[in-house]
């Protein structure tokens, strides 16, 4: 045995061996994805010329693909805090292996979700009048309006895993310090505050990061059903109903936890990062995954079985429609995506497989999409008036924005992977001494 | 005068903070320096509890507060009303509420923070301070 | 000893019965919800502690597993409740596919003993660390979840039908855990003070989980009163209104709220709370109260239901369950020190 100093050299060593110069692979990843990202600004760009109309949604459908984005990808960013602060909570040590990861990637969803509210807008540029503030027209915004919770919540989201994530990576900062020179050293200087680990430091410290792990629980929660009441305010038969909150938050932390697996794989591979993030790890992730899509899944049943059993022409007639009318392909991917594939997660042989965990999450992620796409598409099309019914077909800038924000996500995941230690050095050597 | 210790290991580190507590040293005249925090350390040494809590109390409770005040102020300041909803709607008021408790609580904590543990340290960003690596580190500020 | 609980058991159901045909209102059905979430909650609370190798549970774990057999009363007191009562719901009158007497009785019957039946094994397996566990503690959990879901459903929310809230069925199972919680805080509570401080971190941890439980619950009860209250369909808002606008359903609504959240959330914040004898048992005692008032205020406005019975039943059913909580922290010390 090595002494706990050899060990925890080795630690950084192994952990700050993926900000050293990188392969070929990873420009390739980031051109890829940056490529990606300017498609999908050339194409907001167009639509901010020409106008919205280049997008599909029109009566009756007017939230369409940009609204399943923004529901998709704030969901995404869900995990990242539910593994971060949750698991936090529940002294869960696996925690460990993915939180700066899964914070990383909750911090980079946000942006991307927040940008489509303003994609939405059409124009974008009036976006700061969802802001209360003193005005000429000594208007103020509705706060009975969903639409502004929205602004508070996600806003909120951000500002707190910002803080989340940055305070769990001072310390690792300070590592980082000790390895660098010059001007890059200087940038590490500044963002690590001068830490230096007193008795003190790492005192308050912990309260800090135990508040905010407190405090981000609730919010998590709070987030999602904020946006799933966006949908529920409304007296549309699909969305009016009240299991949404919860509906919604299981949602976002499955397709989250599906996105940490996808993310998280190629990334242990690539760095060479097995002694720390092991199978068993992955494994917990996976019985997370097995649990929030059980979640769905009784959601799922509950809606459709509850429709039937109150005798709701409307919502019958919906329900009806979601599973065999226009958009029917879509809703049984979605079935066999969130419901019938995760319940592999039961034998032990293929959740211990990462190979198979990754092609998993990745039916995870499509089926989440087309879960929104679908609460949000079918109950626009056909509500109550036959009249005014309509379907809806997502147009080539529509796909390009959506691309441009996968795009976006993983341009900021990989420049973080090089810039930033991406496990948590610090948490690991508490746990592994 | 001071004194340093440096240790690579955890354990001897704790003996020799034992011994220097035992042997009548204030521990106030202790600093130590740890890759991690270690909690036996602030056993022997009485760490304070940190007072970070009435940060975020206070950041909290004004959140929830400020909430509540800004949302009813508005509605009161210009009445107009919308969805056939009464103005003063709290059932809607407490989401902004629950949100700015949670914004203000988290921005307080981490301002708390910055305040107790004197962080940034200017000094030690212009000039960065001794590295120990991952030493476990004892100083005894000298006695005057 | 074991046998007594039986003893005790079949003593409840006896009077309960009797009860029962006495009033021959509702008044049996609060007690029932609330004995059969303790039970079925705590179990549930060991079973996701194994499946998640949660390991701050493991001191009292076994003790956990001893209110299985809780599990025999709701089945059996429930067939005095359905055989008695279904013609106090609307649709007695006017039967469904799904809400007919004979099919509400037999398949609620049916997933209430299912409920034992996989409670039973999964403490067996648990209790002999079988490799089986895991398995047998999913499909008890699965099986306690459509257990409440039904309870919700069906033994309250058809009392209003065709009114619905699609977060009903989980609510109750939402409120099963946390009575779950509640009642674990009290048994580590009552363990830390006959048997010394080995039980302080369950206790803490009890706590700690009631102040979350608190918060949760109360997120899903606003959950469904914005989206009604938001919605303001006159159908739906009505089941609201009767039980908000009117005395007595404002005060206990109130009551239910500050019972059941804001009391046990604002008194568990602090970190001595979590392990002051006083105010866990004051967070406790008005947890179940609240439980309780909450669903004589769901089921009252709609159906008959004396007051003095549903105090009676309360205590009748609860007597096996007070003679369990007695033998458990009485018993010699030896049994925690295996584990």
């Amino acid at each position: 045995m090595s002494s706990l100093k050899g060990t925890f050299d080795q630690l950084e060593r192994d952990v700050l061996a993926a900000m050293a110069k990188p392969k070929k692979s990873f420009w390739l990843a980031l051109a890829v994805s940056s490529l990606m990202f300017a498609v999908g600004m050339g194409c907001w760009g167009w639509q901010i010329y020409k106008g919205l109309g280049v997008a599909g949604i029109t009566n009756p459908v007017g939230w369409g693909v940009y609204i399943t984005d923004f529901v998709f990808w704030v969901g995404i960013a869900h995990s990242g805090t539910l593994i971060s602060a949750v698991l936090f909570l529940f002294r869960a040590k696996f925690r460990n292996s993915f939180n700066r990861t899964a914070e990383a990637m909750t911090i980079f969803a946000v942006m991307t979700a927040g940008l489509f509210p303003l994609i939405h807008l059409g124009r974008c540029w009036l976006f700061y009048w969802l802001f209360p503030y003193p005005n000429q027209r000594l208007l103020w915004v509705n706060f009975r309006s969903p639409l502004v919770w929205d602004v508070f919540a996600v806003s909120t989201y951000f500002t707190v895993s910002l803080i989340f994530w940055y305070v769990g990576m001072v310390p690792d900062l300070a590592i980082v310090r000790r390895y660098t020179t010059g001007v890059k050293q200087w940038i590490f200087r500044i963002f690590s505050l001068g830490w230096r680990g007193t008795r003190y430091q790492w005192e308050h410290y912990g309260k800090l990061y135990m508040f905010l792990a407190a405090l981000a629980t609730p919010l998590v929660i709070s987030v999602h059903s904020v946006v799933s009441w966006d949908f529920a305010m409304s007296v549309v038969p699909g969305w009016h109903t009240t299991i949404f909150a919860p509906y919604f938050v299981a949602g976002a932390i499955f397709s989250g936890t599906a996105m940490v697996i996808t993310l998280v794989v190629p990334m242990r591979r690539i760095f060479n990062l097995e002694t720390y993030i092991t199978v068993s790890h992955f494994e917990s992730l996976a019985k997370i995954l097995l649990f929030t899509s059980m979640i769905v899944t009784y959601s799922y049943i509950v809606e459709y079985v509850l429709a039937f059993y109150s005798g709701h022409e409307f919502e019958i007639a919906h329900f009806l429609y979601r599973s065999f009318g226009d958009y029917k392909y879509l809703y049984w991917l979605m079935l066999l995506c969130n419901s019938l594939l995760p319940l592999t997660i039961f034998v032990k042989k293929l959740r211990r497989n990462l190979t198979y965990l990754f092609i998993l999450s990745l039916f995870v992620n499509v089926g989440m999409w087309l879960e929104r796409f679908v609460i949000i598409v079918s109950s626009l099309a056909k509500d109550y008036d036959p009249y005014a019914w309509g379907t809806y077909t997502p147009t080539l800038i529509e796909a390009g924005i959506t691309l441009g924000s996968f795009g976006m996500f993983f341009t900021f995941f990989l420049l973080f992977t090089k810039y930033l230690p991406v496990l948590s050095i610090t948490e690991i050597k508490e746990i592994s001494e | 005068m001071s004194k340093q210790w440096m240790f690579d290991e955890k354990a001897d580190f704790l003996a020799k903070l034992r011994e220097l507590v035992d042997g009548g040293v204030d521990p106030h005249d202790l600093e130590t320096m740890t890759p991690f925090p270690v909690h036996e350390a602030d056993h022997i040494l009485h760490t304070r509890t940190s007072r970070l809590r009435f940060f975020t109390l206070a950041g909290t409770l004004t959140g929830l507060i400020a909430g509540f005040a800004f949302t009813i102020f508005t509605v009161m300041d210009w009445p107009l009303i919308t969805g056939g909803k009464p103005l003063i709607s709290l059932p809607p008021f407490l989401v902004i509420a629950f949100e700015l408790t949670i914004l203000l609580g988290g921005i307080l904590s981490f301002v708390g923070f910055l305040a107790l543990a004197r962080l940034p340290s200017v000094k030690n960003v212009l000039q960065p301070p001794k590295e120990y690596g991952n030493r476990f580190v004892i100083q005894q500020r000298g006695e005057e | 000893m074991q046998r007594n609980v039986y003893i005790f058991g079949l003593a409840a159901l006896i009077i309960a019965l009797g009860l029962d045909l006495l009033a021959g209102d509702a008044s049996l059905l609060p007690a029932l919800l609330f004995w059969t979430a303790i039970p079925q909650g705590i179990i549930a609370l060991a079973a996701a502690a194994d499946l998640s190798q949660g390991r701050w549970i493991v001191s009292i774990k076994e003790k956990l597993h001893r209110f299985l057999p809780l599990l025999i009363l709701p089945p059996v007191a429930f067939l005095i409740y359905a055989l008695h009562h279904t013609h106090l719901y609307d649709w007695h009158e006017h039967p469904t596919a799904w809400l007919e007497p004979t099919f509400f009785t037999i398949r609620n019957f049916g997933f209430q003993l299912l409920t034992f039946v996989l409670a039973f094994l999964y403490v067996r397996a648990s209790r002999g660390e079988s490799p089986r566990t895991g398995f047998w503690a999913v499909f008890y959990c699965l099986c306690f979840v459509t257990t409440q879901t039904m309870q919700g459903i069906d033994w309250v929310m058809s009392f209003e039908y065709p009114w619905i809230s699609t977060l009903y069925g989980a609510f109750f199972f939402i409120e099963a855990l946390y009575l779950g919680v509640a009642t674990m805080a009290l048994l580590s509570l009552l363990l830390l003070l006959r048997q010394g401080r080995q039980y302080e971190k369950v206790l803490r941890d009890s706590g700690a989980l009631i102040l979350g439980f608190a918060l949760f619950w109360a997120g899903q009860l606003y959950a469904q009163y914005l989206t009604i209250w938001y919605g303001n369909i006159p159908d739906e808002v009505a089941y609201v209104a009767k039980r908000v606008e009117h005395s007595p359903w404002t005060e206990l609504s109130v009551f239910v709220v500050l019972a059941m959240f804001v009391i046990p959330f604002v008194g568990m914040i602090p970190r001595r709370a979590k392990v002051s004898p006083a105010l866990v048992l004051a967070a406790v005692v008005l947890i179940y109260a609240g439980y309780i008032v909450e669903k004589v205020i769901y089921i009252a406005p709609v159906a008959p239901l004396s007051p003095l019975f549903t105090g009676l039943q309360f205590i009748a059913l609860g007597l096996p369950a007070a003679y369990l909580l007695r033998q458990l922290i009485q018993e010699p010390k030896e049994a925690k020190t295996a584990v």
